[in-house]
């Protein structure tokens, strides 16, 4: 075993990591495949498969508690380095916590929940492409791909709808700007919308709603009642996963299939491909590039020594363009199969999403290739974002395609204006909202 | 053939209906995978290999 740490300058929130985080992850799976970065008070990088996967696969090791205090010693941070502002719910919890609420929300993100989500969703995607349609321009994130992962993630928790561009615009600036001041701005922003979530909880408290909240308000999670805060962290957590992460998959395939017309012919020849592709497209573009994890108990990974309390990243992105786990690893093979991504992460943290994440793209990404197969992305105009460390996406992607017809005509729901209504309305206020928004969804 | 899946283990990756849709089943409600009848149809022997191979959790066994 080698007693001294392998030390790298290296840094996922970095503007040098986000010019290029695949050569990076790269040269540090083949050259230095468990490293101590000294940044963030010091972490360890995983970025081969089996030690990404081993680690995601024992949580008794590998902790993804956040605590306030020291247990045993030992500082628990989470699952993110730097820890963002806020605990993140579910998903910085474990066994035995974790088991109540896993167990209570499992239902809600089933295929079968998933499938009642469809036809709303296929509605605002047919809405969005409707309001370019004529122009034959887009500006793919903001017109496209930024609002059906908020209006979905709304609905199923039962939230109030016109909160959707609200919350995609907050949680979509706190996933790209990297630690400081912009990044605390964006969280700043991001707890005034939980401030008029929270209105909503209480108001839900006398009438729930059919979403994730109501039944949350007026049944027992593990033999108790969970209060207005741990609702709202419960939202909190679900938002975080929800949002931004499927408009970042969307982007990349969207920019890989303007790239290569050999695939998205194959796709418009064959829809049935698209399953096993979105697949591929997790693989290689894997949203959620890196996510945390505390060491418990004295650990080997590699030929190194872990402590306890020692922090771990784990390359998800990485692990996922493994040569030695998959063969041309670094092309798109629409096909591919096997393909045991970690794109969801594995073991009992893997994201509880995934189905919904996978309606919502194969919806948006039918639409697409049904109404503007010709679409051409100015890739001088694509801007990608300024930090990947959270979620590697896209903040600017104008596309142009040859104009077609409006289908539906039906709007999307309207916008909220960001800020507002914060204080003030009350949970009146937010009641009535709520009950409108379920009214035009169901 | 037969294929069985621990679902104590599983995940709900769902990864194993791609490779062997229709053997490998999704549950509705619990999104974890199952098997109707473990003895493999005769013809689905490769895809039940490939489920197996392409399940990130190691939850599927094959025995020939």
């Amino acid at each position: 075993m080698s007693t001294e740490r392998p030390v790298v300058d290296f840094d996922h929130h970095s503007a040098v990591f986000a010019a290029r985080p695949d050569e990076v992850f790269d040269e540090l799976r083949s050259g230095c495949p468990v490293a101590y970065s000294p940044n963030y008070g010091g972490f360890w990088v995983l970025t081969r498969y089996e030690d990404v996967r081993a680690a995601a696969r024992d949580h008794q090791t590998y902790s993804s508690v956040r605590s306030d205090q020291p247990i045993d010693g030992v500082r628990y941070e989470g699952i993110t380095i730097p820890p963002v502002v806020g605990h993140s719910g579910m998903a910085e919890t474990d066994p035995p916590e974790w088991n109540p609420i896993r167990r209570f929300l499992t239902p809600f993100f089933s295929p079968a929940a998933v499938e009642r989500l469809r036809p709303a969703q296929a509605r605002w995607a047919t809405a969005c492409l409707d309001q370019v349609i004529e122009s034959g321009r887009a500006e793919l994130i903001d017109d496209l791909v930024n609002a059906i992962p908020a209006l979905v993630t709304l609905d199923l928790l039962g939230l109030p709808l016109d909160l959707w561009q609200w919350c995609a615009d907050v949680v979509h600036a706190a996933t790209y700007q990297p630690p400081g001041p912009g990044s605390v701005q964006a969280w700043t922003d991001f707890h005034d919308l939980m401030v008029v979530i929270r209105q909503d909880v209480a108001a839900q408290r006398d009438h729930p709603g059919p979403g994730v909240v109501g039944h949350l308000v007026s049944e027992e999670v593990g033999g108790q009642r969970l209060t207005d805060d741990e609702i709202v962290t419960v939202c909190q957590g679900l938002i975080i996963g929800g949002v931004d992460t499927t408009t970042s998959l969307l982007s990349h395939a969207l920019l890989h299939l303007h790239r290569h017309h050999d695939d998205r012919q194959r796709l418009i020849d064959d829809p049935a491909l698209l399953p096993v592709a979105t697949e591929e497209f997790l693989r290689m573009f894997t949203p959620s590039p890196a996510l945390a994890r505390t060491v418990t108990t004295t650990a080997e990974l590699g030929d190194q020594q872990l402590c306890p309390g020692d922090r771990l990243l784990l390359a998800w992105a990485a692990a996922n363009r493994d040569p030695d786990e998959f063969d041309r690893a670094d092309e798109v093979v629409l096909d591919r199969m096997p393909n045991r991504h970690l794109a969801f992460g594995a073991g009992l943290h893997r994201c509880i999403g995934s189905s919904i994440a996978r309606s919502e793209f194969a919806t948006v990404m039918g639409e697409v290739l049904r109404r503007i197969p010709d679409y051409e992305i100015d890739e001088d105009g694509a801007q990608p974002y300024p930090a990947v460390g959270v979620i590697n996406g896209y903040l600017r992607m104008p596309a142009r395609f040859t104009p077609g017809p409006v289908e539906s005509g039906e709007p999307l729901p309207p916008a909220r204006p960001k800020g507002s209504s914060a204080v003030v309305g009350g949970a009146g206020t937010a009641k009535g909202e709520a009950g409108m928004a379920k009214g035009g969804t169901e | 053939m037969r294929v069985h899946v621990d679902r104590d283990v599983c995940q709900g990756h769902t990864l194993c209906s791609l490779a062997a849709p229709g053997l490998l089943q999704i549950g509705d409600e619990d999104g974890l995978a199952y098997v109707e009848d473990e003895e493999v149809p005769p013809g689905m022997e490769d895809n039940a290999r490939m489920a197996a191979r392409t399940c990130p959790e190691g939850a599927i066994s094959v025995t020939e």
